[in-house]
C-alpha cells in the first residue's frame, strides 16, 4: 500500500493536440455542465471548464495554429483560495482545488483573482432543454445561481477509483483513473496520475525536457504540466 | 440642599466658585451648567478624567482577543489556502488592527456615557435650566449654610439666587426606555427646580414664600445689623417703623409689593417668579410678623 | 432665542412644498432601485452586466465611490479638530452626516453584488452548525471588519456631539418629537461634568476615527491590490485610493454645503470663507491625486510589463481613453483653472469643481475595476462589460437615498452644530 498521499496531476503533450475540443465536450457531459443561450455566450458567459485556446503565429501563408488546453491547473499557491470569505474553496489533502458550492456566496473574488481565467459563475439557474436532462450524471451535483465552479480533475471518479481500489484492497493502479477529458482524448495527449507516485506516467513525462507549466512565473505552482517542444 | 446662582459670564462664575471653595466647599459639591462648554482656568474646578486610560485598555484588550479568537478559529478547522499557513498574523492583521480601533471606540464611548453621569452613576440632583449664553453654578451646600451661600453668590456677582427642589420626576437615564421601548415618560428634560416646595396647609404660604426667596437676603426676626453679612436690610417691623430703612420713605403696602416685583440696586426682580397672589402673601407675612 | 437658534430652528419647522417634492422624487427613484433589486434577487444576479471575465463591475465600483464619499467627514471633523482649525464649525455636522449615510450605503452594495445574497451571514464569525467560521485571511472579511468599526465609529461621532443640541431641542419643541429628542439626548443638563467628558470623548474619537479611516480604505484597496489581476497588484493602491477618498469626500461636502447653503437660507454661516478654504483643500487633493496617479502610470508604462501593458495601453489610447481623459480633465484641469485662480475662486465655481471632481472619482473608479478585468492575462479569456438596466437604476437609486436620508436628517436635527459654533474657544 502506499504510504504517501496521493498529489494528481495532469500532463498534457501540446505537439500532440489537434484542437477537436473532444475534452470540452466530454467535460460538458461528464460534469452537467450548464448551456448557454446565444445572447448569453455572446455576452461571455458560456461555462467550459476546459476550454482550447487558440494561438496564430506568423503570417499568411506560413501560418501555424497552436492549440492549448486550459482547465484548473489546481494550483499549490492557488491565488482563488485565500480570497475567499467563506472557505468555499481551499486545497484538499490530495492536491486538488476543490470548490464547495454550498458554501459559495457568490462574491465572485475567486474568479477574479484567478490568472488563467478558468474558474465560472452561475449567473441564473441553470436551464438543460429537454432531453438533456436524461444524460445528467448523477454523481455530480447541479449548482444554482450564485454559485461558482470550475474544473474538478473529475473528482467524482477520482472517489470512485480510490473506493474501488480500496475494496479491491490493492493501491491505485496507474491510469486507473481518468478524468472525461483524458478519456476522451482522441490523440492520448492528455495523462493523468499521481504526481507523488514515481513510477507513473505523469511522474515520469513532468520530468520530461519538454516540460513547462502555464504563467509559472507568477508563483502558482500549477500542477498541469504542458510539453511542447521548444521551438 | 441646592443653590443656583445666574453668572452672566465666566469671569463671576470663577469668583463665585473660589469664593465657595474657601467656605471648605469642594469640586463634588459644585457643578457649573450652561448651554456651551465654559472655560474656566486650570485647577478652578478640575474634574480628574480617566477616558484615555480607559480607551487604550479596551483598545488591548479587544485587539488581543481577536487576535486570539482569529487563533482559535483558523486552528479550529485547517483549511489550506494558497499555501498561506494555518496562521499568520500578517495575512490577518488588518483585522486585529480594526477591532483594537473598535475597543477603542467603545471604551470611550462608554466612559464618557459613564464621566459625564448621563447613564450611569445617577446623581438624582436636580438640574437647572439654563438660558443660553448665561451660566448657572448650582451648589450642594448644608442647610444650615443656606443664607451665607446665597449671599456669596450674590457677591461674586449672580444676578439670580435660586434654591432648587428635587424634582418629582428623577432624572433617569434614557438607555432603558429606548431599550425597552416604554411609554412611561422619561424625564430626560432638564429638570426645572421652580415647583414650590409641598406645603402644610396650616402654615402661612406668605412664611414660606418668604424663607423661599427673602430670607436668603433679608433679616426679619431681629433689627438691622451692621455686622450682619445678609446685603439687604432687616424687614423686621417694616410697617411698624416710621421710615423705611434705606429710604426713609413712609412705608406702605404698595411701595414694598412694586419694591419686590421690581427690585432694587442690588435686589432682584420677582415678577416673574411669584404672582400677584404670591407677592401679596409675602406683604401679608411681613406686616403679620411686625404685629407680633 | 438667538439668532443662531432661530435660522438653525427654522428649517427643522414645517414642511415646504419643495421640501416635500424633494422627497417624493427621492423616495420613489430609492423605492425603484429597491425593486430592481428584488428582480435581481427574484430573476438571478444574471440580470446585470457583469460576465466572464468582468466579474466584478457597477456595484463594486460604486461601493468604492460611495466609501471614498464616506471620509468627507473624517477630514472635516478629525483632521481639523485635531488641528484647531476653527473655521470647520458650521461644517462639522454636515460632513459628519454625510459620512455615516455614504457608509450605509456603500456598505450595501456588498449585498447588492453576491450571487447569493440570502446566505450573506456565512461571512458573519458565529459558532454556526456549518462547523466554519469565515476566512479572515480574505480581504473581504477585512472589508467586512473595517466597515463595521468606521460605521460604529462615525455614527458614535456624529451622535456625540448632538446630544446638547438635542437636550436644547427638546425645549423648544413638543409632542412626538420632544420625546424623541428627549430620549436621545439622554438626559443632558450641560453641567461641566458632561462638557468635559463629551470633550474629550471628541478629541479622543478624533484621532481613533482618524485611524479608522485610513485603514478602512486602504482596506476596500486591498481588495484590488491583493489580486494578482493586472494593474492591480500594486503597492500604490492603499495610500492612492485614501487620497482619492479624502479628494471626493472634500468635493461630496462641498456639493452638500452648496446645495444647505442656499435651499435652508444659512448664508450667514456657511460663509464664502468656508468655500474657500474647502476649495483650496479640493485643490491640494486634487494635486496629490495627480501625483499618485501619475506615480502609478509612469511606473506601468516604464516597466513596461506584457500583461499591464495591455491594460495600460486601453486605459489610456484604447477603449477605456474617453473615461480615462475625462477623469483627468476633470479631477485635475477643472479644478486646478476654477480654483487655482484666485479671481476665479468663488462658491459657484467651487460647486462646479465639486460636481466634476464626483464625476472624475466615479471614472476612476471605473477605471480601475473594468479594464483591469477586461484583459486578464491569458488573451483568450478577454472580454467586454456594459453595464444593464438593473445596475444603472440600482446605482442611480443609491444616489437618491443619500439624498433622501440627507434630507430626513436636515429635518429632524439642527445642521450646524449649535454649541460647537458659540464656543469660541478655537478660531
Amino acid at each position: 500500500m502506499e504510504t504517501k498521499p496521493h498529489r494528481w496531476g495532469m500532463v498534457i503533450d501540446l505537439d500532440r493536440c489537434t484542437g477537436c475540443e473532444a475534452c470540452v465536450a466530454a467535460c460538458h457531459a461528464e460534469n452537467n455542465l450548464p448551456l448557454s443561450s446565444p445572447t448569453e455566450a455572446a455576452k461571455g458567459r458560456a461555462t467550459h471548464w476546459i476550454r482550447i485556446d487558440r494561438y496564430y503565429e506568423g503570417q499568411f501563408p506560413e501560418v501555424r495554429v497552436r492549440y492549448m488546453p486550459v482547465l484548473c491547473q489546481h494550483c499549490d499557491d492557488a491565488p482563488c483560495e485565500p480570497v475567499c470569505p467563506v472557505y468555499a474553496t481551499y486545497q484538499n489533502p490530495e492536491g486538488l482545488n476543490v470548490q464547495v458550492y454550498n458554501r459559495c456566496v457568490g462574491t465572485r473574488y475567486c474568479g477574479n483573482n484567478c490568472p488563467y481565467s478558468v474558474r465560472f459563475f452561475n449567473w441564473f439557474d441553470p436551464q438543460f432543454p429537454e432531453p438533456l436532462r436524461l444524460q445528467h450524471n448523477p454523481d455530480v451535483s447541479i449548482r444554482g445561481v450564485g454559485v461558482m465552479e470550475k474544473c474538478t480533475f473529475c473528482i467524482q471518479r477520482i472517489q470512485r477509483g480510490k473506493r474501488d481500489a480500496k475494496d479491491e484492497n490493492q493501491p491505485v493502479a496507474d491510469g486507473a483513473i481518468q478524468p472525461a477529458c483524458v478519456q476522451s482524448c482522441p490523440a492520448e495527449a492528455m495523462v493523468f496520475g499521481d504526481l507523488n507516485d514515481p513510477e507513473s506516467k505523469v511522474a515520469r513525462l513532468a520530468e520530461s525536457g519538454r516540460a513547462s507549466r502555464l504563467l509559472e512565473d507568477l508563483g502558482t505552482k500549477p500542477k498541469v504540466i504542458y510539453l511542447q517542444r521548444a521551438t | 440642599m441646592y443653590l443656583t446662582g445666574e453668572f452672566p459670564d465666566a469671569a463671576s462664575t470663577v469668583v463665585a466658585i473660589e469664593a465657595l471653595k474657601a467656605r471648605r466647599l469642594t469640586a463634588d459639591d459644585l457643578d457649573v451648567f450652561s448651554t456651551e462648554p465654559v472655560e474656566l482656568p486650570a485647577g478652578i474646578l478640575d474634574r480628574p478624567s480617566r477616558m484615555s486610560l480607559a480607551a487604550v485598555l479596551g483598545a488591548a484588550t479587544i485587539g488581543l482577543g481577536a487576535t486570539g479568537f482569529l487563533y482559535f478559529t483558523q486552528h479550529h478547522y485547517r483549511l489550506i489556502t494558497g499555501g498561506m499557513p494555518i496562521f499568520s498574523f500578517w495575512a490577518t492583521g488588518v483585522i486585529t488592527y480594526e477591532m483594537t480601533m473598535l475597543g477603542a471606540i467603545a471604551a470611550t464611548f462608554l466612559f464618557m456615557l459613564h464621566e459625564s453621569g448621563l447613564i450611569w452613576p445617577r446623581h438624582g440632583a436636580p438640574a437647572p435650566a439654563v438660558e443660553p449664553g448665561s451660566i448657572v453654578l448650582r451648589v450642594h451646600c448644608p442647610d444650615d449654610q443656606v443664607t451665607e451661600t446665597g449671599e456669596c453668590l450674590y457677591r461674586a456677582g449672580a444676578a439670580r439666587v435660586e434654591k432648587l427642589s428635587a424634582p418629582s420626576r428623577d432624572r433617569k437615564g434614557a438607555v432603558l426606555p429606548i431599550l425597552l421601548g416604554l411609554l412611561s415618560l422619561s424625564s430626560s428634560l432638564p429638570a426645572a427646580g421652580r415647583k414650590p416646595l409641598p406645603w402644610d396647609k396650616n402654615r402661612h404660604l406668605g412664611q414660606d414664600l418668604y424663607r423661599e426667596h427673602c430670607a436668603v437676603c433679608h433679616d426679619i426676626a431681629k433689627p438691622h445689623d451692621p455686622k450682619s453679612k445678609k446685603p439687604g436690610p432687616s424687614l423686621h417691623r417694616l410697617f411698624q417703623n416710621e421710615k423705611l430703612p434705606l429710604t426713609g420713605a413712609k412705608p406702605s403696602r404698595d411701595y414694598v409689593t412694586v419694591k419686590i416685583k421690581f427690585g432694587g440696586q442690588i435686589m432682584p426682580p420677582f415678577i416673574k417668579r411669584m404672582t400677584d397672589a404670591e407677592v401679596n402673601a409675602v406683604v401679608d407675612y411681613i406686616e403679620s410678623t411686625g404685629r407680633k | 432665542m438667538d439668532a443662531l437658534r432661530r435660522d438653525l430652528y427654522r428649517p427643522l419647522q414645517g414642511v415646504s412644498r419643495r421640501y416635500l417634492l424633494a422627497v417624493t422624487i427621492a423616495g420613489l427613484v430609492a423605492a425603484w432601485g429597491l425593486v430592481c433589486w428584488g428582480y435581481q434577487i427574484h430573476k438571478g444576479i444574471g440580470v446585470v452586466g457583469k460576465t466572464r471575465p468582468t466579474m466584478w463591475a457597477f456595484y463594486i465600483l460604486n461601493f468604492v465611490f460611495w466609501i471614498g464619499i464616506s471620509h468627507a467627514g473624517t477630514l472635516i471633523s478629525a483632521i481639523l479638530r485635531l488641528t484647531h482649525a476653527g473655521w470647520r464649525k458650521p461644517v462639522t455636522r454636515v460632513a459628519e452626516a454625510i459620512t455615516v449615510f455614504a457608509l450605509m450605503i456603500g456598505g450595501l452594495f456588498p449585498l447588492i453584488h453576491l450571487g447569493r445574497p440570502w446566505i450573506f451571514y456565512y461571512l458573519i464569525p458565529y459558532p454556526n452548525e456549518r462547523l466554519l467560521w469565515p476566512n479572515f485571511r480574505s480581504p473581504l472579511v477585512w472589508d467586512l471588519t473595517a466597515i463595521f468599526t468606521y460605521l460604529t465609529g462615525s455614527v458614535i461621532y456624529l451622535y456625540l456631539p448632538l446630544i446638547p443640541d438635542l437636550a436644547q431641542l427638546a425645549q423648544h419643541t413638543t409632542g412626538l418629537r420632544r420625546r424623541l429628542y428627549g430620549y436621545l439626548a439622554l438626559g443632558w443638563t450641560g453641567s461641566d461634568r458632561e462638557w468635559h467628558a463629551l470633550e474629550r470623548a471628541m478629541k479622543l474619537m478624533a484621532g481613533i476615527i482618524l485611524a479608522v479611516a485610513v485603514s478602512v480604505h486602504t482596506v476596500v484597496a486591498w481588495d484590488f491590490a491583493m489580486a494578482v489581476a493586472p494593474m492591480w497588484h500594486s503597492t500604490i493602491f492603499g495610500p492612492y485610493f485614501v487620497a482619492g477618498a479624502i479628494f471626493s469626500g472634500i468635493a461630496a461636502l462641498l456639493l452638500a454645503m452648496a446645495i444647505i447653503r442656499k435651499a435652508m437660507h444659512l448664508e450667514a454661516y456657511l460663509q464664502p470663507r468656508h468655500f474657500d478654504n474647502l476649495s483650496k483643500l479640493l485643490l491640494l487633493m486634487s494635486i496629490v491625486w495627480l501625483y499618485f496617479t501619475a506615480a502609478e502610470n509612469l511606473t506601468v508604462w516604464y516597466g513596461n510589463e506584457p500583461d499591464e501593458m495591455v491594460v495600460f495601453g486601453e486605459r489610456t489610447r484604447g477603449r477605456f481613453a474617453p473615461e480615462f481623459w475625462t477623469m483627468i480633465a476633470c479631477n485635475f484641469v477643472i479644478p486646478f483653472v476654477l480654483l487655482g485662480i484666485r479671481k476665479l475662486r468663488s462658491i459657484k465655481t467651487a460647486t462646479i469643481s465639486a460636481v466634476g471632481v464626483l464625476i472624475g472619482m466615479w471614472l476612476e473608479r471605473y477605471l480601475i475595476v473594468i479594464p483591469t478585468l477586461s484583459y486578464p492575462r491569458l488573451p483568450a479569456a478577454w472580454g467586454t462589460y456594459s453595464p444593464t438596466w438593473v445596475e444603472i437604476s440600482i446605482a442611480t437609486a443609491t444616489f437618491a437615498a443619500m439624498t433622501l436620508l440627507y434630507l430626513i436628517f436636515a429635518k429632524l436635527f439642527p445642521i450646524i452644530a449649535i454649541w460647537e459654533y458659540k464656543h469660541v474657544s478655537d478660531g
